[in-house]
Formats: C-alpha cells, structure tokens, sequence
C-alpha cells in the first residue's frame, strides 16, 4: 500500500514538473497535481482489478479528460494545457524507450513484449481521450445550436 | 479588412499556435473561424505537423475592387515545442479577433506582445529536475537515484541550451542528449555511490523520449488527421530509436 502512495505522490510531483517544462501558467499548476494524482490511482486501482493495460489506460485517460474539460469550462482555458500534464505519468515513455533498447540490442523477446505494452498503452490513453472529448462535442451540439460559437477547448 | 491581410493574420496566428504545440485541429479550427468571421465565404484550411496551407475563395461577398477573388499562403513551420503559456495567450487572442474585427496592425502589435515574454529559465529547469528525479522514483528508484536523476538532468538543460543553438538536426541533438544522460547514469554506476542504473537512465529518458507526442499522434489518427498523424509516429518513432542508440552507445563505451 504504501509503494502505492508514494507512486501516486510521485506521478503528481512528476507531472507539475511537466508542467513547469510547457510553462504552465502558475495558476494552474495546483490542478495539474490534484488531477494527474487522481488519475494515476484510477490507472493504479484498475491494474490492480482487472491487469489489463489498455482498459487500465483507457478508462485513467477518460477520467483526466472529463476533469480537464471541467477545469477548462471553470477557468476559461483550453482543455489542452490540463490534459496534456494530466496523462504525462499515463504515457507510455518507459516502454517506449526500452522498445527500442531491445531492438538495437537485437533482444526480439523483450521487443515484442516491451512493444506491444507500448502500443497498447498509447492505444488506450487516444481511445479514452476521444471518447471523451466526442461525448462533449454531442453535448454542445445539444445545448447550443447556435452557428458561430468559438468552443471552450 | 483587406482578405489578404485576413488570411495573413489568422496564418500568423496559426503558426504560432503550432509552434507553441496546439494540435492540429485546433490550428485548423483556429484559422478557419478567424477567417469566417471577416468574410461569410468558403475557407480551406490544411495542416500538418510542420505546415499550413489556406485558401479563401471570397468571389460571392462584396469587397473591394482589385482584391483577388481567391486568396491563398502556406506556411512552413520549422521547429515546434511545448509553450503552454502562449498557447493560451493565443487562444483568448483568437477569440477577441473573432468578437471584435481588429484592424491587422493591432493583431500584429498583440502577436508580438505574446511572443516577447520568454519563459522563466529557473521555471523550465525546475521542470527538468522535478520530473527526472520524481519519474526515477516512480518507477521504483530510491531517493538517492532520484538525486541523481535531478543532478543528470541539470546537466541536460544547460546541455540542450547549447546543442540547440548549435545544431539544427533534431535527431542529432536528441541523440547528443542520451549519450550525455548515458554517460552521466553509466558514470554514476561504477562509481562507489550504490545506485541503481537502470532507474537514473529512465527518469531522465522521460525528459526526452516523445512518449506524449506518440500519443498524440495515435489521437490525430483515430480523428482522421492521417497526414499528421503519420508524420508524428514515424517521427516519434525515428526520435525514440536515437535516444535508444545514445543509451546503448554510452553502456557499450563503459562495458555495463
């Protein structure tokens, strides 16, 4: 339990770093830490349930969208700059890299697994944000049909 | 406002957009509602990851005389980064030309504006050492990794400074900075200080491996965007391969 803690506080800490990289502006960087922490225990929560990658990255993603289209609504900024710190501790950059460490070490084994991790990783985390954002855009589309509205996004 | 200076401007805009790392639907979004709110005429816009292209036919609106009837300008965007700040200057930017119809000379004059704050480089290189040292821990290092990690990726900012200014590849600069974080983490490794390799090297790979451009790419995929989204994997792709290569180098130099 508590190398999970220190796993979430560490994802959190992470991603402000993130954050601070794009040049965040200072006043969003406290919701960067409270989402990307919330995130990563959904992520965490659903490895632990179910060991699968792609529902575990999927549904993570889903939750750091829907709270980074709410943060943009409320601060009247686009949804992006949240988002993008957000899923930083998701992103598969880890397996990535050792991907291609074991292709230029010519390991096929470990490529293979390290690549499908990565791909399915990178698959889950796209999924989950387009489900969402498509699900917002349905929304709107309810709410107002007026032609010429410049989207909060 | 004269169409060609239209398009110019909300192109201004745009490409700044890409530089700063909108994504592509939004730049499109971006500049076609600029141009509609100057002109109720059919607006093309295409773009990819290091391009702009826009084309305006105004032939069915009133304008004046000797304006061409169909205006088009591309772009070509050399280098793009992650901006956050200026992002989100430009988005309230574009929303205030599409309100208000400023006249070019004031959206130029705003443009300008938005490009003079440079960020804070203490901000940027608390950036580096937070995500490299907390990333090390989380993926199981201890703390003392996670200094390591923090002092490696000192070097790699002040590095990357000096590489950028220098060189124009951005493969050759990315593979310059892991054989540099190689040879920090390799060093690190057979010195007396008991850490662990392996963790030092994947925090500060998190700095530079193109994990969230790879995501992107896979998002600009499933929304349709096949150009940019190819042009981004392959190139995330191509951009993980020589981080690879300048780890395994520096390993292979120091026999670990």
């Amino acid at each position: 339990m508590l190398s999970y803690i220190i796993q979430v506080i560490c994802a959190s800490l992470g991603s402000v770093g993130f954050a601070l990289l794009f040049n965040l502006r200072r006043d969003k960087i406290p919701y960067v830490t409270v989402g990307s922490a919330m995130g990563y225990c959904v992520y965490l929560a659903l490895m632990h349930f179910t060991a699968s990658t792609l529902i575990a990255n999927m549904a993570a993603a889903m939750f750091c969208t829907a709270l980074a289209e709410i943060y943009a609504r409320w601060r009247k900024a686009p949804a992006t700059l949240f988002l993008m710190s957000h899923i930083m501790p998701l992103v598969p950059g880890g397996s990535l890299f050792y991907t291609m460490r074991s292709l230029v070490q010519q390991d096929q084994g470990a490529f293979a697994a390290y690549g499908a991790d990565t791909v399915l990783a990178a698959m889950g985390i796209a999924v989950g944000i387009l489900a969402v954002t498509s699900a917002r855009y349905i929304l709107q589309s309810y709410q107002h049909n007026d032609k010429g509205n410049f989207s909060e996004k | 406002m004269n169409p060609e200076l239209v398009v110019r401007s909300a192109l201004d805009i745009g490409e700044e957009m890409l530089i700063s790392g909108a994504e592509t639907v939004r730049v499109e979004d971006t500049i076609s509602r600029i141009c509609h709110s100057y002109y109720d005429c059919r607006v093309d816009v295409t773009s990819y990851m290091n391009a702009i292209f826009v084309s305006m036919d105004i032939s069915g609106c009133d304008h004046e005389e000797g304006c061409p009837s169909i205006v088009t300008q591309t772009r070509r965007v050399l280098s793009t980064s992650n901006d956050f700040s200026v992002l989100e200057d430009l988005n309230t930017l574009s929303r205030y030309i599409c309100s208000r119809h400023p006249e070019y000379d004031e959206i130029c004059e705003r443009i300008a504006g938005i490009k003079r704050e440079t960020p804070n480089p203490y901000k940027l290189l608390l950036g580096y050492i937070m995500s490299a040292a907390f990333f090390a821990v989380m993926f199981g290092g201890s703390w003392l990794d996670a200094l390591c990690s923090g002092l490696i990726a000192v070097c790699i900012f002040y590095l990357k400074k000096s590489v950028d200014r220098r060189l124009d590849n951005q493969l050759i600069r990315i593979f310059i900075l892991a054989l540099a974080c190689g040879v920090g983490a390799c060093l690190l490794h057979i010195s007396p200080i008991p850490v662990q390799m392996d963790m030092i090297m994947i925090g500060n790979v998190m700095l530079l491996i193109p994990g969230l451009a790879l995501t992107n790419s896979l998002r600009d995929l499933m929304t349709g965007d096949i150009v940019s989204g190819t042009l981004k994997l392959v190139n995330s792709l191509l951009i993980a391969v020589f981080i690879a290569c300048g780890f395994v180098l520096s390993m292979m130099i120091f026999q670990v």
